[in-house]
């Protein structure tokens, strides 16, 4: 048997992996040596490559906790961010509504400025526009009272009047009491 | 949640605060539109004015008077053709809030007097004449109103009534 058909026969298990260590250290052995025919250049490479791998890889002991702690770490991680991204929520919320509450404010408060604009600013001009509408606001008041005050004055004129009324009874109870007396003088003559 | 809350609780708050009065809202309408003319003299004018030197013999009964005030607003109707505002006020007006001190009533207008109380003191002042015309008138005063001083400022004008009225509360 040809040493090539042998190594064909070899990479044909191999690549079924059905080889043994044996077995793949002659094909190594062989694909990674100088002497390699045209037609196994392709899995030259393959195994050219594969030289520094090849050898089992130790597992270190404490792998499986190294990872469920991994994992773990992961998890927590993972609930973190979570929370966060509520908070966050929360946080983008309450400033949106604070940001519309000021807006809202802003916009009343900017019509509270269409008045405001009207403000005066000259103080000479300002005295003379409160004086007058103060005064405007006087006089009225005073008109308004000053009804008032023509009723009280009515008021004092009843009185006078019930006066009148009480002074007149009384002279006509002295002008009784003449006439009794005169009656007195009548009997006793 | 607890800062969605309180969020709303501040919104709430700024709304309530900014919350227009009917006053407001008659100047929102009717400022600077044709026809209508508005003053407004605010707090800074008038503590600005509480401490100037002048001539003006009245200056004294006017500080007097407007000691307390911290803002008048006017609007007045200015033009023919304008419409009306008073009766649109009145009628707007909370009068659970405005309590009517005097109402004049002449052939072709009528004179309102308001005010708004708060802790017994008068803290918000409204002359209202309204018509049928072009003569509207409103005057808000804010601040703390003294009316018996401000009754005193027009006793130099030639009034019918006024003499009698002098010597009364």
């Amino acid at each position: 048997m040809d040493r090539s058909d042998k190594i064909r026969e070899l990479l044909d298990k191999f690549y079924e992996g059905n080889t043994s260590r044996a077995e793949e250290a002659e094909l190594e052995e062989f694909l990674t040596g100088d002497e390699v025919p045209e037609e196994f250049s392709a899995d030259r490479e393959l195994f050219s490559s594969m030289a520094g791998i090849t050898k089992p890889v130790e597992i270190p002991k404490d792998l499986d906790q190294k990872i469920i702690s991994k994992l773990d770490e992961a998890g927590k991680a993972e609930t973190r961010v979570r929370r966060i991204s509520i908070y966050s929520f929360s946080g983008l919320a309450a400033g949106l509504l604070i940001i519309l509450g000021v807006y809202l404010g802003f916009i009343k408060n900017n019509q509270n400025d269409i008045v405001s604009q009207y403000a005066i600013e000259d103080p000479d001009k300002a005295y003379i526009e409160a004086k007058r509408a103060l005064e405007y606001v006087s006089l009225k008041w005073n008109e308004g009272t000053s009804e008032l005050n023509n009723l009280q004055q009515v008021n004092k004129t009843m009185e006078t009047v019930s006066t009148i009324k009480k002074i007149s009874s009384g002279s006509r109870e002295i002008n009784l009491l003449g006439n009794l007396k005169r009656a007195d003088q009548i009997e006793i003559q | 949640m607890k800062k969605i809350i309180i969020a709303l609780i501040i919104t709430a708050f700024a709304g309530s605060l900014s919350a227009q009065s009917a006053v407001d809202k008659i100047f929102d309408k009717y400022a600077g539109q044709d026809g209508y003319t508005t003053v407004v003299i605010n707090s800074f004018m008038f503590k600005f004015l509480s401490n100037i030197e002048t001539n003006d013999p009245d200056y004294e009964s006017f500080k007097k008077a407007t000691q307390g005030i911290n803002s008048i607003r006017i609007l007045t109707q200015d033009g023919k053709g304008s419409k009306p505002f008073g009766k649109e006020l009145l009628q707007i007006l909370p009068r659970k809030e405005y309590e009517e001190l005097m109402v004049v009533k002449e052939s072709d207008e009528e004179v309102a007097f308001l005010v708004r109380e708060e802790g017994g003191e008068i803290v918000e002042f409204l002359l209202i004449v309204s018509g049928n015309g072009d003569e509207d008138a409103l005057i808000a005063i804010t601040g703390i109103i003294d009316m018996e001083s401000i009754s005193k400022l027009s006793s130099g004008m030639d009034l019918p009534g006024m003499n009698n009225l002098e010597g009364l509360e």
